[in-house]
Order: C-alpha cells, then sequence, then structure tokens
C-alpha cells in the first residue's frame, strides 16, 4: 500500500497557488480582520472564511485541510456547530487568538514559509508542534505519573526557554506549543513567557487546581493560552488517581472558564480500569456541555520506573476509544482526538519531529513524551540540531512502519523498533529507569503480549476502516489522502486498494493519485 | 525477526534502501539485501517495495516462494 510521505504532503505550494511573502502577510491580516468583523456566525460567512484559508494555505495539506472544512460546513456537520461557539462562546481576544494562531499561523500562513526554508536547509521538514515541560514540579502526586521519576531541580531557566522558543517559532516556523509538565501553573513566570509570544498558542496541560480568580482574569487578556484539564473519569476515578475532591474542582474550574469565554480541553488518561466510563456517551455528552471544546484521549503508556504494562487499556479497548471518540466529533459540537486511533489523521507516529517533539524541564529533547530518551540537550544545542541527529532522523523515517496507523506506536505496538533503535543509537536516559520498558525482561515480554493483540485486532480494523480520518462523512474515504472516494466499498472491498488496480468502484478519476506515485517513486529514484 | 528480501523477486530498484531507518539495507550485485544483524523490523521497507518482496519470519517466506 502507497503511504504518502510527509514530505510531499508538506511541498510548498507551487504554481497557481502560490502566494509570495507579502501577499501571504497581506491576507493573515484579513483573516484578522474577517474574524474580527464575523460577529454573527453565519453558515455563509464561515464557509467563506475557509476559501479564505484555502486561498492562503502554503501547502497541499493545508488545502486539504481547507477543502475538507468547507464540505463539512455545507454539509451541517456538528463541526459547523463547533465553529459556531468558538465564535459566538469565546471572549474576542481568545476567539481571535485561537483561530489567528492555532489555524493562520500554526497551519496555514506564514510557517509554512519558514518550513520550506527550513527543509532548504537542512534536508527534512521542521515539526509542527513543540511540546515543552516547563517545570517538573507538581502539587499532585498521581499515581501512574512520571513526573516525580525526574530529579525536581533543575528546570529549564527562562532565558533558556525563551531561547528555545524564538528558535521554534522564528526557524522552524512553529507556533502551537502545548505545554506539560509537572504542573505548568506552577512555574510563576509561565504566563509571562506565554505573553511573549502573542502569535503562538499554549494549550497548558493542567491539574487544574492553581487556576485561581486572578490568572483567569490573566489568561482572558492573553488570550493565547488555553488550559486542557487532566481527567479520568467521573469523580471516583478521577479522585482514585488524582486525589480527593479533584474531579469537584475541575468542575468548578470549568465553570469559570466557560464563563470567561476562554478556550479550553479536556485530557483523558484512559487505563484498564476506567475506558469504558470515560468513552460513554453521557461523559462525553458531560464533557461537551460543561464548555470543554477540545478533547483528548491519550491511554496510560507504561513508562518511567518499572512501570505497569497491565494498566494500558486493552486492544479491544482501543478499538472502543477510537469509535467513541470519532462518534463524539462527528455528533456533539466537541473537537475529540485519539492519540493512537486517530493514527491514519497524523499518518501514523508523530513523534522524533515527524510531527512532534518534547523538549523535558531539563532541556533534553526527547522524540515523544512517554520516550524519556535523548542525544541533545537545548542548554548546550539547538532544536535543529537535535532533529537533525541520527536518533530522531531514524524515528522520523520509519514511521508508519508496515502502513497500519492503526498501531503507530515505537513503544507499545511495536516495541522492537524502540528497542533496536536504543541499541543503535545509544541514546542517554533522562531519568533514572527511564529505559526499564525497553531492557527489563519481566517488561519486555508483557508489551510483547500486548502488541501482538494489538496486531491482530487492528490489522482486521485497518482493511475495513481503511484511512478512517477525523471527519469522513457516511460513505467517503480519502483515496491516498488527496482524491474522495465516495463509494462504501471501494475497489477490491479495501480503501487503498483501488490505487494499485488504477481505478476505483466510485468512478473517481485516480489519475492524479497516479501521477503523485509516478512522481513520488521518480523523487526516490532520483535519491538514490 | 529480522526482514529478508526474496532475492527472485527483487528488481533492484533500491526503493527500498532509501526508507530503511538505520540504513541495514545494501545492495548485492543486481538486488538489495538486508543486514540481519542492523534491522529493527520496523516494516518501512516492505511497505514501501513495489514487487512486495521484503518478508518476516520463515513461515511468510515460504508463503511468497510457493506462490
Ligand atoms: S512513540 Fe507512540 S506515543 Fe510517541 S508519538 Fe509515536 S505513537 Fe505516539
Ligand atoms: S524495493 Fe523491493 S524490488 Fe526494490 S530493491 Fe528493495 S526489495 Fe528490491
Ligand atoms: S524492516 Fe525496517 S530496519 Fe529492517 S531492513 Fe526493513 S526498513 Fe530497515
Amino acid at each position: 500500500m502507497r503511504v504518502l510521505p510527509q514530505d510531499l504532503m508538506w511541498k510548498a505550494r507551487g504554481g497557481r497557488g502560490y502566494i509570495d511573502h507579502l501577499k501571504q502577510a497581506g491576507m493573515e491580516f484579513v483573516v484578522g480582520q474577517i474574524v474580527n468583523l464575523i460577529g454573527t456566525s453565519s453558515k455563509r460567512n464561515l464557509i467563506n472564511l475557509t476559501k479564505l484559508f484555502e486561498k492562503i494555505a502554503g501547502s497541499e495539506g493545508s488545502v486539504r485541510h481547507a477543502k475538507r472544512m468547507r464540505w463539512l460546513f455545507e454539509t451541517d456537520h456538528p463541526h459547523l456547530a463547533w465553529w459556531q461557539r468558538i465564535i459566538n462562546d469565546l471572549h474576542p481576544n481568545c476567539r481571535n487568538k485561537f483561530l489567528l494562531n492555532f489555524f493562520v499561523h500554526g497551519y496555514y500562513g506564514d510557517n509554512q514559509r519558514k518550513r520550506a526554508r527550513f527543509f532548504e536547509n537542512n534536508g527534512f521538514y521542521p515539526p509542527t508542534v513543540l511540546l515543552t515541560s516547563v517545570t517538573q514540579k507538581c502539587n499532585f502526586t498521581c499515581a501512574g505519573c512520571w513526573a516525580h521519576n525526574y530529579e525536581q531541580k533543575e528546570d529549564m531557566s527562562y532565558e533558556t526557554l525563551k531561547k528555545l522558543f524564538d528558535e521554534a517559532r522564528d526557524e522552524l516556523g512553529i507556533h502551537i506549543m502545548p505545554v506539560v509538565g509537572g504542573e505548568p501553573f506552577i512555574r510563576k513566570d509561565f504566563l509571562d513567557l506565554a505573553e511573549e509570544y502573542p502569535d503562538c498558542i499554549f494549550l497548558a496541560f493542567t491539574n487544574g487546581s492553581l487556576l485561581t480568580d486572578e490568572r483567569i482574569e490573566r489568561l482572558k487578556k492573553l488570550g493565547n493560552v488555553a488550559p486542557m484539564f487532566s481527567l479520568g473519569g467521573w469523580e471516583e476515578s478521577t479522585d482514585k488517581v488524582r486525589g480527593k475532591g479533584t474531579f469537584k474542582m475541575v468542575m468548578e474550574k470549568m465553570d469559570r472558564l466557560k464563563e470567561a469565554g476562554i478556550f479550553f480541553g479536556v485530557s483523558l488518561t484512559m487505563t484498564k480500569e476506567n475506558t469504558e466510563e470515560t468513552i460513554s456517551d453521557e461523559y462525553m455528552k458531560m464533557l461537551s456541555d460543561k464548555g470543554s471544546l477540545w478533547t483528548w484521549g491519550f491511554h496510560y503508556v507504561p513508562v518511567g520506573e518499572n512501570p505497569d504494562p497491565s494498566v494500558m487499556p486493552t486492544a479491544e479497548q482501543r478499538e472502543d476509544i477510537k469509535k467513541a471518540l470519532y462518534n463524539a466529533r462527528n455528533t456533539l459540537p466537541m473537537m475529540t482526538v485519539d492519540f493512537w486511533g486517530d493514527g491514519p489523521e497524523m499518518m501514523g507516529c508523530i513523534a522524533g519531529g515527524r510531527q512532534y517533539i518534547h523538549v523535558n524541564a531539563k532541556g533534553d529533547v526527547e522524540p515523544c513524551t512517554f520516550v524519556h530518551l535523548a542525544t541533545h540537550n537545548v542548554k548546550d544545542s539547538t532544536l535543529t540540531e537535535a532533529l537533525a541527529s541520527p536518533f530522531m532522523t531514524a524515528v522520523r523515517k520509519g514511521a508508519p512502519y508496515d502502513g497500519n496507523m492503526l498501531r503507530p506506536c515505537m513503544i507499545v505496538d511495536r516495541p522492537w523498533v524502540l528497542r533496536g533503535y536504543y541499541k543503535k543509537f545509544k541514546p542517554y536516559e533522562t531519568h533514572r529507569g527511564a529505559a526499564d520498558y525497553l531492557t527489563k525482561p519481566e517488561i519486555m515480554s508483557q508489551i510483547d503480549e500486548y502488541a501482538e493483540k494489538v496486531e491482530k485486532i487492528t490489522n482486521e480494523s485497518w482493511e475495513n476502516d481503511y484511512y478512517m480520518t477525523l471527519f469522513p462523512l457516511p460513505g467517503e474515504y480519502y483515496h491516498d489522502r488527496n482524491v474522495l472516494c465516495s463509494s462504501k466499498t471501494p475497489h477490491g472491498g479495501i480503501h487503498g486498494g483501488c490505487e494499485t488496480a488504477g481505478c476505483c468502484s466510485c468512478g473517481k478519476d485516480l489519475s492524479a493519485v497516479k501521477k503523485l506515485n509516478d512522481e513520488i517513486k521518480e523523487e526516490e529514484t532520483v535519491g538514490v | 525477526m529480522p526482514r529478508q528480501i526474496l532475492e527472485e523477486n527483487c528488481i533492484g530498484c533500491g526503493t527500498c534502501s532509501t526508507a530503511c531507518p538505520v540504513d541495514a539495507i545494501y545492495k548485492k550485485d543486481t538486488v538489495y539485501q538486508i543486514n540481519a544483524n542492523e534491522c529493527v523490523d520496523c516494516q518501512a521497507c516492505q511497505s514501501i517495495c513495489p514487487e512486495a518482496c521484503t518478508v518476516g519470519g520463515p513461515g511468510e517466506f515460504k508463503e511468497l516462494v510457493t506462490k
């Protein structure tokens, strides 16, 4: 099966769609004005907005995204209600910052230019997301969290963080910056830092306890910080892991933020025990009603010192999570993303700078938040150097492995891959016990067993739901993610099978896909 | 279990060697072969080979030969 390489996806647009630097800057200004003037979030206005997005889109990937949005709006998909919620319910400041920073800067606009330049200089595309642990300290001691495995004293200085963010924004074109920890709000200067990057959006993964009224006021003024609350089910399950009273406290903070009109979301940590309740329709509905605009489904990953693989959601549960989050975003005005089940959207594992990169609180550059191995530290090298290291290059290059993006993970789904990288590139462990899951036989055998089950189950569903992207409408799939298929059962019964056959029962002209494939082949042969 | 390349099927295009993250694939005469000590079994080569000639364990190998 042919997988569209990211390089092609992010290739800057040439020809007719190309908009030069000045024009693009102008466009961004126009988008800003339109968002300001939109006031009423009528369907027509929003459709016009997507047309504008399409014009300023700097790569094939973002053109596709804009087209898809328009298509959703035109068909009255609940995603339209999500946009209307953003436009009507949020404080104008937060609304504009989110739309501009996330969509215009983050995906469509100026970053594409920087990305193209970066590619020219370095030979690979930079990630779109920089995840930073701004501190390792936390006022909670949740079961299963690795934050306390790290030594607590060595958080990066304000200057180091600035240097890192400057490089990320100005050189790599990254505007989407999730911050984790520890608890990011423990760092008193975190909001000062966010203030210095008004064109970046900071998604702050937080336990919520430190969101005082004063801070909420400040968030409203800043507009570019979106808290993401950690939850793990209803009151009993959440409190069991996170401490008594946590659930109630988070509910209260959500009400406050909703009132203030601040963009916020929820990050769910799923385990074997709490999966059923966290993915239930009632729970999803509750989150949406409470005002969560973005809900992330993360599953527990056995990382840290002596982790316990039996806590992970089972392979069957992962299928359920995928379906539940898919249903939620296709029925509720809430965006949901399943970190593993939505692998196809990101074309497999995003680690190592393929789409994202993690810098821990000490400054070590790790391929993924769940892989605590590094070769570089931002204190004495640049992010670009770290990304270019053989270790990161391999992590980027190997994905999406055999092409089944429903088992994207080199930690739990294909553990031999990460073990191989560890052996070959010898990255250092960023805390004691970081490589336990790669070296301790009793943990390894449990993960192997898990991987086997995942393989069996997801291989089957990969054949049946080929390219189940974030929003395929009934009977609509992508041909190689570029051309839409309108047939429920495409050629050969497998989405993607048509490509090799050169035609599809939906009657779509696949010559574009063929041309693209030939182009890829040509490039690859030239590269030999 | 490291991957293997089926010599009879390989057309020597080298596509797989550009895909391998650990540079385990080398040219041997007119075909390509995998260095079993280096391979991390990521299967990237398998998904990209136009002739579907990289295979996994011995079972899979046999199946393809007899096909
Ligand atoms: S290594 Fe696993 S957890 Fe990390 S980005 Fe890749 S798939 Fe996700
Ligand atoms: S991609 Fe397939 S045909 Fe081409 S060299 Fe590799 S094994 Fe041989
Ligand atoms: S399976 Fe992966 S590591 Fe092994 S030869 Fe193929 S591409 Fe290289």
